[in-house]
């Protein structure tokens, strides 16, 4: 995904391969459940509940990503300068 | 899930410590599970984040991770690049003594600097660059169905992913 604004410049974000391994990731740990609850005996309408379990429409938004690097970097920025303000 | 967390507990949590055969360990990320009546958590899914730490760094630590807990059916890192490696206005004596005169910034105050004339992951306030972003990159393995462990060298579409939110 590419957007260039009048001044701001926005990234470059691709992230759908992570995005499909992510859902991957999530789809086995289910499964594992799944596995664990017929393995333990537990009813089966829970364990049918349990597989028939999908997963939200979108998982990695690229604006909340976005919005969430940019409070990362002005706080990981102010920790520096008051660090460097407070020491040397 | 639909499963009370009376039957599975499931958590995420951060910093805490993995327990393994030989190693001990606290990665950035870990999503557990633990059943009724059991005392054993299981570890599920762990991510690690490198930002000043090497990359291979983060790559080492979950290959122990893994050694030690081949069950392990998800894990990540999150590789944050910096443009340029940081050094304190420290260097430049003119800057230093010219930001020391004033009192020192809150939190707020500082925020206050930011405008839309910054360039994305890029923080300069009083004329010095506190911060600059260069790009993230995220890492996933996930184990196959059937499989004994992750295998981090494997890096085909079937277990593998990776992304990158470039700054540049």
């Amino acid at each position: 995904m590419f957007a260039l604004h009048t001044q701001m410049i926005y990234p470059i974000i691709n992230l759908d391969d992570v995005d499909m391994n992510f859902r991957k990731g999530l789809l086995r740990i289910r499964d594992a459940i799944v596995f664990e609850l017929s393995a333990m005996g537990e009813d089966i309408m829970l364990v049918d509940a349990v597989e028939n379990w999908s997963l939200p429409a979108e998982l990695m938004d690229p604006d909340v990503l976005r919005a969430t690097l940019m409070c990362a970097a002005w706080s990981t920025a102010y920790l520096r300068y008051a660090y460097w303000y407070n020491s040397e | 899930m639909p499963i009370s967390q009376k039957i599975l507990n499931r958590r995420v949590v951060g910093n805490m410590p993995f327990i393994g055969q030989s190693i001990f360990g606290t990665p950035d990320l870990m999503i557990l599970t633990v059943y009724r009546g059991s005392l054993k958590e299981r570890q599920r899914w762990i991510m690690e984040c490198t930002f000043s730490q090497r990359d291979e760094d983060a790559t080492r630590r979950l290959q122990q991770y893994i050694h030690n807990d081949p069950d392990l059916l998800v894990v990540g890192k999150i590789v944050i690049k910096q443009a340029s490696t940081y050094c304190s206005p420290g260097c430049n004596v003119n800057l230093a003594t010219q930001l020391r005169l004033a009192p020192l910034m809150t939190f707020s105050e500082w925020l206050g600097h930011k405008s839309d004339e910054h360039e994305f992951g890029q923080v300069e306030v009083d004329g010095f660059t506190w911060f600059s972003l260069s790009h993230v990159e995220i890492h996933l393995w996930v184990r196959s169905p059937g499989s004994s462990a992750i295998n981090l060298d494997r890096l085909d579409g079937n277990s593998y992913a990776s992304g990158v939110c470039d700054l540049g």
